[in-house]
């Protein structure tokens, strides 16, 4: 299992390597040269070439990535010249907001497509399994960031349920300090349940709209996997055994059903990442999509890039993760390693 | 009528939705044509008298905040969004499908190029790429064309890939090779026809992910440029009125894009349906 483990490690480098490249070229392939515009309209030539000096511009490009992949290495991931912080801070400070968004949107996915995936799985050509389908469809139709002012009309505007779409707190509320950057988490350490309840409160219509986009892939692909696993031989002799019902359902076929379920989850996961920088735009969500999204707007190179470079080193890991989840989940695979 | 033909209509007969993508797409062509034509008002005039009217008959979607009439901009967008979705997936769908085609076929050191090549951009959120790419190649549609095919390109790859290394060793192309054709000619006049219908399928499913794509760059502000008239940019231009009650300005675009996405949704599903082997018995 270790070894697994390890081995798995050692073979995400090269994606991550991939990334890194990815990153650099993006970097590379900017408008204009990077010098001339940090040294600003006024500049003469010999400051500019002094500025080109320093950041390692007149050097060939091979020497450049080298000096590039050790500078990200070793976590300088340059300066945000829009607030003057380095980048890594400020994606540090904002990350845990967006991980909370996404987590709770997959959270609220999953809740909703493993029912919908099973009942049609089970049910399957019946009237559940067309309204399943249909909800689906729309699911992916749906523009996120459509989806996300379509709740705040009506949760905020018409019903009055919802708060603003302001951020992740009411200005009243005082912040819990921060020991994981969840609030959700944070709020319940401080054993603060008044801001606990608003912070429920604010992530709710976010949540919803990302994980109305996360739904659709995870309930079809539930829908098929189980299906695929309900007419195999074993579920028939589950049901010869007369076994009750619920746990052939979900002891039998739904732990077979799991791996394809692991590797969507890992896929929506990428989507969801996406989709939240819209999400947070809609919702004035303090997360990073929101920080990128100001750094696009003013040019802000070394934010953008530290962005991409986070949601890339991100969705590695995630898919590391989503592999171990199936080598736990699947005794067959651990014995062939 | 041949008996293809009856096919196709007896697929159409069997499902609503796929009637309705055909009657949606038939709409949609309308509109990308002689949308600008059908357009009551000019979609830039700013009338002065008529600022955020609600829906009415004289504007059946209301008008914006400086006074434009958004039924006309709506129909007027069609144009813009069609057309890069269209460049987009169709420079995507070349491009993928001969470098799919050649890497399945030649395999090798080409193949494993290829294949690193499309984990390396599969290794991103896609979405987060296509911005990174707008961001650092310029802020432009052309650019935001590029953005959408080079993130697309990964999924006609492996489909064209996959297709390709099936048929490879089968008899026809082994007899092909023994008349004396050449490996292009054989990717281009015997492999190539046979899939065709996998990759149309796949296209009508990603025009609809394309122009969501595309709507959801200019929706950040990235690509299109106001006052131009297109559905994601327009959606972001009435979002700030929505908690103030003034909903037509973002509601009806949102619309517009979500049943064209729609559409190309069960175009996908009713192709899928024409071309299954499984359902033409």
């Amino acid at each position: 299992m270790l070894r697994f483990i390890l081995r798995r490690i050692l073979a995400a480098i090269p994606n991550l390597a991939g990334v890194l490249i990815i990153t650099f070229l993006l970097a590379r392939a900017l408008p204009g040269d990077p010098a001339t515009y940090l040294a600003g309209p006024s500049a003469s030539l010999d400051a500019i070439e002094q500025i080109r000096q320093n950041l390692g511009l007149d050097k060939p490009l091979l020497e450049q990535f080298i000096l590039y992949v050790s500078d990200m290495c070793r976590g300088d991931w340059g300066t945000s010249w829009a607030t003057g912080l380095p980048v890594t801070e400020e994606i540090f400070t904002r990350l845990p907001a967006s991980l909370e968004l996404t987590f709770a949107g997959l959270f609220f996915a999953v809740a909703v497509a493993l029912p919908m995936g099973i009942l049609s799985a089970t049910r399957p050509g019946s009237l559940i399994d067309h309204v399943c389908r249909i909800i689906s469809t729309l699911g992916v139709s749906l523009p996120t960031f459509f989806t996300g002012l379509l709740l705040v009309f009506v949760f905020y505007y018409l019903l009055g349920w919802a708060p603003a779409p302001m951020g992740r707190l009411p200005l009243t509320a005082i912040e819990p300090d921060a020991v994981t950057g969840f609030l959700l988490i944070d709020t319940l350490l401080a054993g603060d349940f008044e801001t606990f309840r608003a912070a429920v409160v604010q992530i709710t219509l976010p949540a919803l709209t990302l994980g109305i986009f996360a739904l659709a892939p995870l309930a079809r692909m539930t829908r098929a996997a189980m299906l695929q696993v309900l007419s195999a031989d074993f579920i028939r002799t589950a049901r010869t055994s007369n076994l009750p019902r619920w746990k052939i359902i979900f002891v039998y076929a739904l732990r077979n059903a799991a791996n394809p379920l692991f590797t969507t989850l890992g896929m929506v996961f990428s989507f969801t990442l996406g989709a939240n920088v819209l999400v947070e735009k809609v919702f004035s969500w303090p997360g990073i999509g929101s920080f990128a999204l100001e750094a696009l707007l003013t040019s802000d190179y070394a934010a953008v890039q530290g962005f991409v470079l986070t949601m890339g080193i991100l969705y590695v890991f995630v898919n590391l993760i989503t592999d171990l989840l199936q080598v736990l989940n699947d005794p067959r695979i651990r014995m062939n390693i | 009528m041949s008996s293809f033909t009856r096919h196709v209509f007896f697929c159409l007969r069997s499902n609503v939705f796929s009637c309705l993508a055909v009657g949606g797409l038939v709409l949609l062509a309308t509109l990308t044509v002689a949308g600008p034509a059908l357009a009551p008002y000019d979609a830039f005039q700013c009338m002065d008298d008529a600022i955020m009217l609600p829906p009415s008959l004289a504007h059946p979607c209301g008008t914006d905040q400086v006074g434009r009439d958004v039924f006309s901009r709506i129909l007027m967008a069609c144009r813009l969004d069609m057309s890069i979705a269209l460049s987009a997936v169709g420079l995507s769908l070349v491009a993928g499908t001969l470098i799919g085609a050649f890497a399945g076929y030649y395999g090798k050191l080409f193949d494993s190029l290829v294949s690193r090549l499309v984990d390396t951009i599969m290794a991103f959120p896609l979405f987060v790429l296509a911005m990174a790419i707008v961001a650092s190649l310029g802020n432009s549609v052309a650019n935001i064309v590029y953005a959408t095919a080079i993130i697309n390109l990964p999924f006609y790859i492996r489909v064209t890939r996959a297709e390709v290394s099936v048929r490879r060793n089968s008899q026809f192309v082994e007899a092909a090779l023994i008349s004396g054709n050449s490996g292009p000619r054989i990717i281009f006049r015997h492999l190539l026809p046979n899939i065709i219908p996998t990759i149309m399928v796949q296209a009508s499913l990603n025009l609809g992910w394309a122009i969501l794509n595309a709507a959801g760059l200019s929706f950040i502000g990235l690509g299109v440029r106001p006052p131009d008239a297109e559905w994601g940019i327009m959606v972001a231009e009435g979002a700030q009125y929505i908690v103030s009650g003034e909903w037509w300005i973002a509601l009806f675009p949102g619309i517009a894009l979500m049943l064209t996405v729609l559409c190309f949704n069960f175009l996908g599903d009713a192709l899928r349906d024409i071309f299954d082997p499984r359902r033409r018995a």
